[in-house]
């Protein structure tokens, strides 16, 4: 019977203590009832394999115990869905910029590429995996939080239809909205052509903060994708309902503008601040600053058009598959 | 052949469901006359409704703990045993139960004459 105890001291090892020598026990008697029926039958005591074979018939230790234990779990099924999807989201909205940045980085900035090569990668996906694992805790540790207190909260049972949202139309435009977008597009547009033109940001007291004039090479570039933008806009306004061709055009807008911003960050294009009475060291450091806040911005900026644009190529082709299935129905 | 294999674990799946539903019933009609686990085991397996003791323990314990059955332990074959009972509050329980899984049984006996019906 060493194998029997040995079998019934792993099972207790899982059990909560005030339950060990109630449940033991009664596990132990089961076996034994067997063990004895089986004797019976064939007219002489088991073998030591025979045991073996009745025990491994009950399963793991682990899984015999965990029969009797009430179900726990850090995140229930009715949250795993939202907690899944939070999870899903912080990859898309914080881990993978991150990637895609150092990325863009490494491949359009020598400084930083030099920086950060060789040696300096395991540091880099250090800073990674540290990221992940705080996105994944923080997460973890939210939804625990609201798994232990959903049900005194009485968030799951006291809802109403009327506060679901009303139904989505991805195709429809809010008519504000082009509005808001025509006016400070406009305006924006106005203002950030004057500057790209006079390259002068701001100026006073002999303080004055300006456009490397290799930016000037990019006025018509941005002067298109502003007429471009501009007239999308009001199109939108007049008309509000996307089409396939809408699409078309603000995913190709989207992407030349990233190609500009590209372009601009492989020309090294920064601001240059000059100031009488500040010393050339500051001066020096402010331009540091300045010079790695641009690169950092435009590689996000243009990260961030380039998905855009193909978010924008995607939903023209499901707005094309709609037009097509609304053809079809009223034929 | 992997179809095939699905379809066997899915059937098994659902038979489980469906007898996992029935198995309180069971037990609880069973212990109107006193039972050890072991015994409980063997006589639902020899009337077709065979259960895992990893299955029927839990379950024991759970019935117990919610005043439907009513537990000893006693010496028996000079050894310790647990003896089940259904308690008074299980025999109420289990005649609300047995009227229901009547109904139950009526309704669907409807469903499937109407689906032949409607099949034929």
């Amino acid at each position: 019977m060493d194998l029997l105890n040995r079998y019934l001291q792993a099972v207790r090892f899982w059990l909560p203590s005030e339950q060990q020598d109630d449940i033991a026990a009664e596990l132990s008697e089961d076996i034994r009832s067997e063990i004895e029926e089986r004797e019976a039958g064939l007219g002489r005591k088991l073998t030591d394999n025979e045991v073996e074979e009745v025990l491994k018939q009950r399963g793991r230790p682990l899984l015999v115990a965990e029969k009797y234990l009430p179900q726990k779990s850090l995140i229930g099924p009715v949250l795993f869905p939202a907690y899944k999807f939070v999870l899903k989201l912080a990859l898309a909205c914080w881990l993978l910029p991150w990637v895609g940045v150092w990325i863009a980085l490494m491949v359009l900035n020598p400084s930083y590429r030099a920086h950060h090569s060789g040696a300096g990668i395991p540091g880099d996906l250090y800073a990674l995996w540290m990221n992940a694992l705080s996105a994944f805790a923080a997460v973890t540790i939210i939804f625990a939080v609201l798994e232990r207190f959903k049900d005194r909260s009485g968030f799951l049972n006291q809802w109403s239809p009327h506060q679901l949202p009303p139904v989505r139309d991805t195709q429809r435009i809010s008519r504000f909205g082009a509005a808001v977008e025509l006016v400070v597009g406009v305006f924006f547009g106005v203002w950030w052509l004057k500057i790209l033109w006079a390259l002068t940001l701001f100026e006073a007291d002999g303080v004055k903060l300006a456009l490397a004039p290799v930016w000037h090479q990019f006025f018509w570039a941005f002067v298109v994708v502003w007429l471009i933008n501009t007239a999308l806009s009001a199109a939108n306004f007049v008309r509000p309902y996307w089409t396939a061709f809408r699409r078309g055009v603000r995913a190709t807008s989207n992407f030349a503008t990233a190609g500009i911003l590209t372009l601009l960050a492989k020309a090294h294009a920064t601001v240059i601040f000059t100031g009488p009475t500040v010393p050339s060291g500051k001066i020096a450091e402010i331009a540091q600053v300045l010079d790695w806040s641009l690169q950092i911005a435009f590689v996000a900026a243009g990260l961030g058009l380039i998905i855009a644009g193909f978010v924008e190529v995607w939903r023209m082709s499901t707005t094309s598959r709609k037009q097509i299935r609304l053809n079809h129905g009223m034929a | 052949m992997r179809q095939g294999t699905e379809n066997g674990a899915l059937l098994e799946n659902l038979r489980l469901e469906l007898r996992r539903g029935c198995l309180v019933l069971a037990v609880l009609a069973e212990l109107r006359n006193e039972q050890y686990g072991y015994t409980l085991r063997k006589g639902l397996a020899e009337r077709g409704l065979a259960v895992d003791e990893g299955t029927l323990y839990p379950l024991l314990r759970r019935l117990e703990s919610q005043g439907l059955l009513a537990s000893e332990w006693r010496e028996e074959d000079k050894r310790n045993k647990r003896f089940y009972k259904i308690s008074r509050d299980g025999k109420l329980v289990l005649k609300q139960l047995l009227t229901e899984w009547q109904g139950i049984g009526a309704s669907l006996e409807e469903i499937l004459k109407e689906s032949r019906n409607g099949s034929s």
